[in-house]
């Protein structure tokens, strides 16, 4: 058909769908579900360590936050089932050590998606019991969670998988680490969003395209300055606006061009600095270790090779999904 | 045949409709009134997210708190947060919940929580008085050290530490 007669359709319909049923539903290596499963799980836990303590303090009616003054100052779309039971000692602390077991099974991986989903559904009451003391890794460990039920995530390294060949022990297609896995997809596209959120809502700032804002963020003393940083990194105007402004193009860019092969690689590789050096300089809590949880979507198993310096395993399906 | 057709129709449409939670949800630029409706859903099924990371502008100021409790025989008492930079890393962690505490609370002055937390604070005093807080009065003071504008050169260092010159009551609570 020629351009004059003008285009099809049915044809670009057609594209579309191919293109669509390509990258969701086409192979993708199980093992990235799991590392980030194991990864996700291990944030997790490490999260209820350090609120284990307070426990008392944040979710009882003896503590700072009554149950009534928990919904009176709540999202109005939110829910807890902590609300609905007795803000005593006793049950917060049976329901904290409900949570932490269904953590447990999700990081060894034993029913896996309904784990996932139990850890969900008590992060969130958790969450939403008190958001007063609620910052960004709560956000990211929660998305992060509900694509961990969407995706097969205990399909590798998994109790799931050691009982799936318990039962049947003959090796067979359906043991390939490359299945179907939607739910991975969702989450590369969930990251990409989250950085690409963070830069528009940064270009919308006018210290951020003045290239001052980082000289603002560094004199956050409840943040800033967790490991001994030189003192004109922070203190030089040139320097601030470099650093400034190159982490709203990273922001922006990284999203875009995560999704090509030839540029996959660089982007996460600078994603992943991102993250440490923020984490060197900056008191985030598990932020950095959240979101470097999620960006295990990514990596691909002939990353590794590459990291050890060895070339691309064969054992490997072609990569269809590739972009 | 068909029902395997079927579910695939039915995965495709929970994923689109996923798609359109997360992006109407989570970028600034989505239609406000799409992003409204897509809202609700997103917040219940953990999808709510706002990535406003030390955006549009990040903060200027550095506070801290100080409480002024006056008990019922009289007495008082005085309790500050602590002071971050001399906080090790492992405090910091340790700690990170009661910093959001204090640093998602502290500009909301008619806030439900305030009374709990003067309740707390009471009792956190006069640890050996299990009724402390009864009748007792708590004020909470906010005391800030604003960031001088970048435009104001030469820059102070980032390592100077912060002079919190300026204080304001955020709430009195009379406890019954």
């Amino acid at each position: 058909m020629s351009q004059s007669e003008g285009y099809s359709l049915v044809a670009a319909w057609q594209a579309l769908a191919r293109g669509w049923n390509r990258f969701f539903h086409a192979p993708q290596d199980t093992r990235v579900c799991a590392a980030v499963r194991i990864a996700q799980a291990a944030v997790l836990l490490v999260n209820l360590a350090f609120l284990y303590p307070d426990l008392n303090l944040w979710y009882t009616d003896g503590g700072v936050l009554p149950s009534a003054a928990s919904r009176e100052m709540g999202d109005p779309f939110g829910w807890s089932l902590l609300w609905h039971l007795p803000a005593t000692r006793g049950v917060v602390h049976a329901c904290f050590w409900v949570l932490v077991g269904h953590t447990v099974l999700l990081l060894l991986g034993f029913c896996s998606r309904i784990n996932a989903m139990a850890v969900l559904v008590w992060l969130i009451s958790f969450q939403n019991r008190n958001e007063q003391i609620l910052d960004g890794e709560d956000f990211v460990m929660r998305v992060i969670l509900v694509f961990l039920i969407l995706m097969p995530g205990g399909w590798c390294w998994s109790v799931d998988a050691w009982l799936r060949r318990w039962r049947s022990p003959i090796a067979s297609a359906s043991d390939s680490p490359w299945q179907p896995a939607w739910g991975l997809r969702l989450l590369q596209i969930q990251m990409a969003t989250i950085y690409f959120s963070a830069g528009l809502w940064k270009a919308a700032g006018a210290s951020w395209i003045d290239g001052t804002a980082l000289y603002y963020v560094a004199r956050l003393d409840d943040y800033f300055g967790k490991f001994p940083t030189p003192a004109f990194l922070f203190d030089t105007p040139w320097l601030v606006a470099l650093i400034t402004w190159s982490v709203v193009l990273g922001e922006l860019l990284v999203p875009l061009f995560i999704w090509f092969r030839e540029t996959r690689r660089l982007c996460l590789v600078a994603a992943i600095l991102f993250h440490l050096a923020n984490e060197y300089t900056m008191h985030l809590f598990l932020f950095h270790w959240a979101m470097l949880a999620g960006w295990l979507a990514f990596v691909r198993a002939e990353d590794f090779a590459w990291l050890a310096g060895r070339p691309r395993s064969n054992s490997a399906l072609p990569l269809t999904s590739d972009l | 045949m068909l029902v395997a057709r079927l579910r695939l129709v039915l995965v495709n449409a929970l994923i689109a409709v996923i798609l359109a939670v997360v992006l109407l949800d989570a970028l600034p630029q989505a239609p406000a009134a799409l992003g409204d409706l897509v809202r609700p859903l997103a917040r219940r099924v953990g999808l709510g997210q706002h990535w406003q990371v030390f955006a549009p502008d990040p903060d200027s100021v550095n506070m801290r708190f100080r409480a002024e409790i006056t008990y019922r025989d009289g007495q008082t008492a005085v309790w500050r947060s602590p002071n971050w930079p001399q906080q090790s890393v492992w405090e910091r962690m340790a700690g990170h919940r009661r910093e959001e505490w204090l640093d998602n609370g502290w500009g909301q002055e008619d806030s439900p929580a305030w009374p709990g937390w003067a309740r707390h604070l009471a009792r956190l005093m006069r640890p050996d008085d299990p009724q402390a807080d009864r009748d007792a009065e708590v004020k909470i003071v906010v005391e800030q050290y604003s960031i001088p504008p970048a435009s104001d050169r030469p820059w102070r260092s980032w390592r100077e530490p912060s002079t919190f010159d300026e204080s304001w009551t955020l709430t009195i609570e009379k406890l019954p």
